[in-house]
């Protein structure tokens, strides 16, 4: 059970929400943004994270929004992860969404908190940064549609009261052929020790990685390597490698080395299938 | 804007009843399921969405409600085991062994119906995405594998 | 007309309750005037407590008391005294409890628990038995001489040895110097957890007499009442333990859990119920777990594949306190070989205090852990010598006639282990080959191990059973069996039905145990309720019938000889249609007249454990052995050398149960043990950091079998009758789990090309030892 208090606030229109939100932060309070709650209910739990109110944003009609008109895909950051998967407009999307947590966690989890929180391994991000889609937001600065590559360095660079309230992807890139693989320390239902996702765009690979490494990462020196016709597959991989931002590193879910091997290994099967060379 | 602060009075419908009880916004839909509605069906198994022993229907859609607030749950309908009556996938748990110490077997039930109801015949990796999702020591899940079949061959 | 229902897969009669959510367990229970608890534990996994404040906490909202381990510093223990409630002076894992609060709601006692300060001086911990073993490790219990302990435990005071068990038998040292073969292996594995659905939780009270009741989530209510009396000097008749159906108990649940902590906390509120209840975090670490080993193993054999000696040397992994280890090392000194002919063994059994968090029995009891050294040795000894490992086995295979390494008799009762072998043999299809290669990346493996059990109670463990009518002639078995979901009031009520020849729905078997009415029996669990509550429930309709035949023969005039009872009548064997209905005699019979005679029948039953006896101190030799159910088991795996992530597609088992009382619940026990034991080896244990603080503690990262990684499960029975058994048969609750580390980590090894002697055996495992072969190879 959450054993502090707390207030909880449901917003109707994002400005509603940001206004509270500014409202409650000038009063010195600890403000947390809600949507599936998974994260914060948990977290509160173990005294993890510590709030003095919630604002639920799951009502802002922005949020719920889930379809596809205009050859632009637009799905709401209060849209669980099964909903995504369910309609499908983005395959990889879904290939990467539905191997999150478990089935019933994905009913509650939503594809803004996955994106947004604070776990680190933010499978469903790395669909949209290769496909390089674009997050639209309210905050003190109003509405601002911008690419999600801009936003995103290490975690989502979002202004404290910013809410991102919908993710918009080009029709065109979500048909892309693409690469998804994730890896585990054994069971399936568990988070990953590695999750590529990869797409072909006009011959050129867009690669996103995550699990691997302290932070997921799309980086353009990595995919100039790999698109680069001049150098060997071995070569491709190690530099690869080393052009990580950070070091793959340890943790309780697999040790570098391993990690590494099964990198290699993946990075293999996704520039063969997408770039069909040996 | 809806405002919950500290102890106020909320309307939850479960099983078709509407329930009027006094909460906070911390107090998560399991515990007032458990504590002011007193339905002990769905339960903590981890109090960490886990475990699934917890798992209601929320309109209809499973969720695990010892991750969900209570506050967040008015104007829903909530399905909790006890508003499954004689129901062919409870039935078919006693027929077939899907239960033992019993434990899971209420967030087994409301997963399975949900599933059943959701698919006519759903095929066998559609029935272990969405039960993999609870945990049980107990049966090994043979018991619960064949219990799912039975409601599906019958159909 | 006899209707026979031994044998039959007749349905449980808690299934409408557990599907519709109406079953309850102890913390569905509302009591009026409960007070709730929280409990601040340990971050530290050795360190001295040098000050705790709880001050602040005591002014918090709500509280009613705060308490420390001062306020009930006595240690105590199941068979060694060695911890208090609450840590006293020292913490000596990660997870211990140090300080409780009581609260009228559980949010203001967690609020108050945040408030406690305490101060720790931190103390290098202890990381593992062979480092406990070491002269310069810090000696855990610094008192343990003065620790009140049963004489069958053997403590080395000055030392980390909780309790060594010496086996000797034969001459070792001479089978070793004649070997033509012989291998000499290590294995370890961390500890681990039960991971019962239902968090441990107890509620204690103190009523204005003193009557002291505990309601608890508990396997073994006689035996908290028993230890509760002893360690609190509480007169055994005041203390009443009730045991409602658990969520599971796979061992955790038996001995003495939270219910010591539950009634300090009561005391300390002057007798107010009060209730103590486990997160999922504190029921893996600061409530006991599964223990862990080391084991160095060596096995001789001649040349024609015959074993000729074992020295087996197993350290366990007790953590920090004895509680169950102590006779968990001893039930695997006892069976330390594994169900094999060995004629000539050294083992020493060592429980060793280790910083880690402490076990208790854990379904298995020693078995489980000791199956996993030998099986895995039995097969790289085979493969040294070129033979198939199943022919091996069949080759040395125990059976009757042979000696037990405490060198008792394997008798008429002992099963059919050859059977079993080449049953599983064939339902894992041996014979098409235990290494397949299925294309360039796909191994597919198979592997076996055997298993056997004995359970490891005290020598008088006993069952009771109270047999008593209802006026339309049904029958209520008063029993002190715990539901623990393994069904076995369904297995009672089948004995009487089957006994007294009549329906069984009209056998009520009573549900909660209620120590103060129910009839005194051990404890649920090492697979033995069964066997003596059935051999007591038969004792019991046997007297019962005995009582009825008495009153019916003043009535027909007949001497009790001629009487039969059956069908709900009791009538003159050789004349049937002389006969009086069991409703009309079971009461008391009246006559027309009025005069009553014969009153109540009450049948009573009760079995105690036949000649077990103690072992000697430093051989071993003795009889603590009740009966053995021996058994085989194999997995198949499928193999991916890419990553080395592998699926469990099958697994089998068969076992020598005398007799299949419900082959429903039968299956559903041993399905539900493979299920287990595979879930340890493939995927658990603590995972410690350098400070042997655990990082995994809970279900998010502490991953059991899901459904879909559950294999086809293949159950057979071999039926050798135990002639002391109910209808012959054996216990079988826990000895799936058993066969299954060894089993698969057999299959993994064939499939990876490499011994891997270590468990969990996940991929990355694997991984290491392939690339530690290939590096030796290299060099």
């Amino acid at each position: 059970m959450i054993s502090f208090d707390f207030d909880y606030y449901q917003a109707e229109t994002a400005e509603e929400a940001v206004e509270k939100y500014l409202e409650l932060v000038d009063d010195n309070k600890n403000v947390s943004y809600f949507n599936g709650g998974t994260e914060i209910v948990t977290y509160a739990r173990k005294d993890k994270m510590n709030f003095d109110a919630v604002i639920d944003i799951k009502n802002i009609p922005e949020c719920t929004v889930l379809k596809e008109a205009n050859d632009e895909i637009t799905i709401g950051a209060s849209i669980s992860l099964n909903k995504v998967v369910e309609k499908n407009y983005f395959p990889l999307l879904s290939e990467s969404s539905k191997v999150i947590a478990d089935h019933t966690t994905r009913n509650q989890i939503t594809i803004g908190g996955n994106i947004t929180g604070r776990l680190p391994f933010k499978e469903a991000l790395l669909p949209l940064l290769v496909a390089e889609a674009k997050v639209k937001t309210y905050g003190q600065e109003g509405f601002k549609t911008r690419p999600i590559n801009e936003v995103f360095d290490k975690r989502m660079k979002l202004a404290k009261e910013e809410i991102l309230l919908q993710i918009i992807i080009d029709k065109e890139k979500a048909d892309l052929p693409y690469y998804q693989n994730r890896k585990v320390k054994q069971s399936d239902t568990d988070y990953p020790i590695m999750h590529m996702a990869a797409l072909k765009d006009n011959g050129e690979i867009k690669f996103a990685l995550s699990s691997l490494c302290a932070f997921p990462f799309r980086n353009k020196e990595i995919e100039n390597i790999l698109n680069d016709d001049t150098i060997t597959r071995e070569e491709k991989i190690d530099q690869t490698i080393d052009n990580f931002p950070v070091p793959i590193n340890s943790n309780l879910r697999g040790g570098k080395e391993y990690k590494e091997m099964i990198f290699r290994n993946s990075l293999n099967d996704c520039l063969d299938q997408l770039r069909g060379e040996n | 804007m809806k405002t919950y602060t500290n102890n106020q009075e909320i309307t939850l419908n479960v099983n078709g009843e509407s329930y009027n009880v006094v909460v906070k916004p911390n107090e998560t839909l399991l515990n007032v399921i458990r504590e002011k509605i007193e339905m002990t069906g769905p339960k903590p198994g981890c109090e960490n969405g886990d475990c699934g022993a917890c798992t209601v229907l929320v309109d209809e859609v499973p969720i695990k409600s010892c991750m969900a607030l209570a506050v967040d749950m008015e104007d829903k309908a909530i399905t909790t085991v006890e508003g499954l009556k004689n129901t062919d996938i409870q039935e078919a748990f006693i027929d077939k062994e899907g239960y033992q110490c019993g434990y899971c077997t209420s967030g087994f039930i409301v997963k399975a119906y949900s599933l059943l109801e959701q698919y006519e015949k759903p095929d066998e990796d559609t029935v272990e995405e969405w039960l993999s999702s609870n945990l049980c020591r107990c049966t090994g899940y043979e018991g619960i594998e064949r219990a799912v079949n039975k409601v599906i061959e019958n159909r | 007309m006899k209707d026979n229902f031994i044998g039959q897969p007749i349905k449980r009669s808690d299934g409408k309750d557990k599907t519709n959510g109406n079953q309850k367990y102890l913390n569905d229970y509302k009591i009026s005037g409960l007070l709730h608890s929280a409990i601040l534990t340990s971050p530290h996994a050795h360190a001295k407590i040098i000050d705790i404040d709880i001050e602040e906490a005591q002014k918090s909202k709500g509280v009613k008391k705060v308490i420390t381990g001062k306020f009930h510093p006595e240690a105590m223990g199941l068979y060694l005294g060695d911890k208090p409630p609450l840590a006293v002076d020292k913490v000596r894992h990660y997870g211990e409890p140090v300080a409780a609060v009581i609260a009228k709601n559980k949010e203001d006692a967690q609020k108050a628990v945040k408030k406690i300060k305490v101060e720790y001086e931190k103390l290098d911990p202890v990381s593992s038995p062979k480092e406990a073993m070491k002269e310069e490790s810090p000696v855990l219990h610094e008192n343990l001489d003065d620790y009140t302990h049963i004489p069958d435990v053997y403590p080395n005071p000055g030392t980390n040895i909780a309790n060594h068990t010496k086996i000797r038998k034969g001459d070792y040292e001479k089978a070793f110097e004649e070997a033509d073969f012989q291998v000499e292996e290590s294995f370890e594995f961390n500890p681990s957890d039960h991971v019962a659905m239902e968090p441990r939780v107890s509620i204690a009270q103190i009523k204005s007499n003193d009557d002291v009741i505990i309601h608890s989530a508990t396997q073994a209510p006689f035996v908290v009442k028993e230890l509760l009396s002893f360690n609190f000097d509480i007169p055994a008749g005041k203390i009443n333990v009730i045991a409602p159906p658990i969520g599971g108990g796979f061992g955790g649940k038996a001995g003495l859990q939270l219910e010591s902590l539950a009634y300090i906390l009561s005391k300390a509120v002057d007798g107010q119920p009060v209730k103590v209840i486990n997160t999922r975090e504190d029921d893996m670490v600061s409530s006991p777990g599964h223990i862990g080993l080391e084991a160095d193993v060596k096995i001789a054999s001649d040349k024609d594949g015959k074993i000729t000696g074992m020295d087996l040397q197993y350290y366990f992994d007790a953590g920090a306190y004895a509680d169950y280890a102590v006779n968990v090392s001893r039930a695997a000194a006892i069976s330390a070989t594994g169900p094999y002919r060995v004629e000539n063994l050294r083992s020493d059994s060592y429980c060793m205090y280790t910083n880690h968090p402490f076990a208790t029995a854990f379904r298995g009891f020693g078995h489980i852990e000791l199956a996993y050294v030998i099986e895995r040795s039995i097969d790289i000894l085979a493969k040294k010598m070129d033979m198939d490992p199943v022919e091996f086995r069949l080759k040395n295979a125990i059976q009757k006639g042979d000696t037990t390494p405490t060198q008792s008799l394997m008798g008429d009762n002992t099963g059919d282990l050859k059977a079993c072998i080449n049953k599983t043999a064939d339902m894992i299809n041996w014979d098409e080959g235990a290494y397949i290669k299925k294309d360039e990346n796909k191994i597919v493996a198979k592997g076996m191990g055997l298993l056997w059990k004995s359970p490891a109670m005290p020598t008088s463990t006993d069952a009771g059973a109270i047999l008593t009518f209802n006026d339309d002639g049904s029958v209520n078995l008063h029993n002190a069996i715990v539901e623990i979901g393994q069904g076995t009031k369904t297995g009672l009520a089948q004995i009487v039905a089957d006994k007294l020849e009549m329906p069984i729905e009209k056998v009520h078997v009573t549900s909660d145990v209620d120590t103060q009415t129910a009839p005194h029996d051990w404890a649920t669990a090492a697979s033995r309720s069964l066997m003596m509550a059935g051999r007591a429930a038969i004792s019991a309709c046997e007297d019962a019938m005995e009582q009825l035949k008495e009153t019916a023969s003043q009535v027909l005039r007949c001497p009790v000889e001629d009487l039969t009872v059956a069908d709900e009548k009791v009538y003159i064997t050789d004349e049937p249609e002389i006969s009086l209905d069991v409703k009309d005699l079971c009461l008391g019979y009246v006559y027309e007249n009025g005069n009553a005679i014969g009153g109540q029948v009450i049948g009573r039953g009760n079995y105690i454990a036949r000649r077990l006896s103690n072992m000697d101190p430093d051989t071993g030799e003795g009889r603590p052995d009740l009966e053995w159910t021996l058994g085989a088991e194999a997995v198949e795996i499928e193999l991916d050398l890419n990553d080395y992530s592998y699926e469990v597609t099958k697994a089998a088992s068969t076992m020598d149960v005398g007799n299949v009382i419900n082959p429903d619940l039968a299956r559903g026990q041993v399905s539900g043990a493979m299920a287990m034991g595979l879930s340890f080896a493939r995927n658990e244990g603590f995972v410690f950091n350098s400070l042997e603080q655990v990082e995994n503690n809970v279900l998010r990262d502490y991953k059991i079998l899901r459904y879909g990684e559950h294999p086809e499960y293949f159950v057979d029975f071999v039926e050798t009758p135990q002639g002391d058994g109910p209808f012959g048969a054996r216990g079988l609750g826990e000895q799936g789990v058993i066969g299954m580390p060894g089993a698969l980590s057999n299959a993994v090894s064939r499939a990876a090309g490499v011994e891997i002697n270590e468990l969990p055996l996940i991929p990355e495992l694997i991984y290491k030892n392939v690339k530690n072969k290939e590096g030796d190879s290299n060099d």
